[in-house]
């Protein structure tokens, strides 16, 4: 599903000109199906290595072959309208915080990635509503807007906006920082199903108790050194 | 690899205001229902950009739109006659709405001046069209008869949203739009726009100084600085992980 090839990605910070290594050599493979945990301490790159392949990040060296009904496609070079065609097909991203849009209420955010898919709007919307209702989202929550949510309820839309749709692959990023029991059983059962059918999961999770049973295999990830090009003439 | 087509296209735009360049040499492209967002500072020449494209202003370069019957052919080689032409295809929102609007007669005149222009005759068709053009605009239909000097800055844009609409373009320029309305009334107003981008199937291009209002609609983001485009890329790429000393000096003021 994934192949991940010496992957790596640095920022160059202007203001500071100061060059930060996120991680590096990341070298990965991932079948349908799979569920690998990545593993590492603060500031190891697993954030920056799940945005890099979700392309929020532009790596800057290394390759990352997904496997499309399109072909096989490295995100590492992928033109921005292809990354949005796999974003709205292949791929699913959980974030630790939901960004919410003014004036877009659960229901609505949730239901968008069924449009996409060319569902019309009332069969989308009761779908979204049934999956917010089985993360345990108040009901009287479905139809307001995000802005006036605990970080629990917003995470609960945020994880929905993702499982919503069967993706091939999914990244999560600590998605159960904020949820409660209910919500994290809830969250257990959808990725068992989704990993049966085949989808691939790349994720880390802050307890990983959280997905105990599920994880197939876990991917240690290094503390990259921070290089001060002020000081080291000559760095890359 | 995706076999779509821009709908629009520019490519090498220059263009000089005597000595001073205000684009030096600026490439982009729109992809059907996509809303591409331009953000820049002031003199970027974000502005120009867009009165280019709406062919209000000469500039060298090649323009491309892919609609029947101006398929390679660069709009800014045209004759002057043939703006008309090209012009149906665009509509452009302002950010002064005077510019767009006569600020004295009922908004619904407004609206529908562009179906009239287009060859629209009959009283009840241009009323009709008129009013659903206002109601997609998210418009309270009760003030439309009442001139865009007695009502508010938000519903003003509404109006000219409206008369964009009104026109059936393929593509919908809007410049600094929202600048001046409360946070409210922007926000709302940017519901609007998506929701007719994903209803109606538009493509438009934004022009805005505030990486807010772009974030909240823009697809892709293009940044314009000092008359050159100095990246481009997905707007959440752009937001998170800036490249140009510019983009990252505005963003860090953003967060």
């Amino acid at each position: 599903m994934l192949e991940v090839i010496h992957l790596e990605k640095r920022f160059w910070l202007h203001r500071l000109k100061r060059e930060v290594t996120a991680f590096s050599g990341v070298n990965l493979r991932l079948e349908p199906g799979e569920f690998v945990l990545l593993e590492g301490a603060n500031g190891a790159g697993k954030s920056s290595l799940l945005r890099c392949l979700y392309r929020t990040y532009r790596p800057t060296g290394g390759e990352a072959w997904l496997r499309t009904p399109r072909g096989r496609w490295d995100l590492a070079r992928l033109g921005d309208r292809e990354v949005l065609w796999v974003r709205q097909n292949v791929m699913g991203y959980v974030s630790q915080f939901l960004d919410p849009r003014p004036r877009t209420t659960a229901v609505d955010i949730v239901a968008e990635p069924l449009l996409w898919q060319g569902l019309d709007e009332n069969q989308a919307r009761r779908k979204a509503a049934s999956l917010l209702l089985d993360l345990g989202l108040r009901p009287e929550f479905l139809n307001a807007f995000p802005y006036g949510f605990s970080g629990g309820e917003r995470q609960k839309v945020n994880l929905a906006r993702a499982l919503i749709r069967d993706y091939r692959l999914l990244l999560l990023d600590e998605p159960t920082a904020s949820l409660d029991a209910e919500a994290r059983k809830a969250l257990r059962q959808r990725l068992e199903d989704l990993k049966r059918a085949g989808t691939a999961i790349l994720a880390v999770f802050h307890h990983p108790e959280d997905v105990e049973g599920l994880v197939d295999r876990t991917y240690p990830l290094e503390a990259a050194e921070y290089v001060d090009l002020r000081s080291e003439a000559g760095s890359p | 690899m995706l076999e779509e087509r821009p709908i629009l296209q520019v490519r090498g735009i220059r263009k000089r205001f005597g000595d001073r360049h205000a684009l030096k040499g600026v490439s982009l492209e729109l992809y059907p229902q996509e809303v591409l967002g331009i953000v820049g500072g002031s003199g970027s020449g974000k502005t120009t950009l867009l009165r280019i494209l709406h062919l209000e202003e000469e500039a060298e370069g090649e323009y491309f739109l892919n609609v029947p019957g101006l398929e390679g052919r660069n709009l800014l080689a045209l004759d002057r006659y043939q703006v008309p032409e090209v012009r149906r295809w665009l509509a452009m929102v302002y950010q002064d709405p005077s510019r767009g609007l006569r600020m004295d007669f009922a908004s619904l005149t407004s609206v529908v001046e562009p179906l009239i222009l287009k060859g629209e005759r009959l009283y009840e068709a241009l009323v009709a069209q008129g009013l659903e053009a206002l109601e997609l605009a998210d418009f309270p239909l009760e003030r439309a008869g009442s001139p865009p000097k007695e009502l508010s800055q938000g519903q003003r844009q509404r109006v000219q949203i409206a008369k964009a609409l009104a026109k059936k373009p393929l593509v919908i320029l809007l410049d600094e739009p929202t600048t001046g309305l409360d946070l409210l009334v922007q926000a709302t107003f940017l519901d609007t726009l998506r929701t007719l981008k994903r209803r109606l199937g538009l493509s438009m291009i934004l022009v805005s100084h505030d990486l807010s209002v772009i974030r909240m609609v823009a697809d892709r983001i293009v940044v314009l600085y000092e008359g050159e485009v100095v990246e481009e890329g997905l707007a959440d790429q752009v937001l998170e992980d800036p490249q140009h000393p510019f983009t990252q000096e505005l963003v860090g003021a953003k967060l």
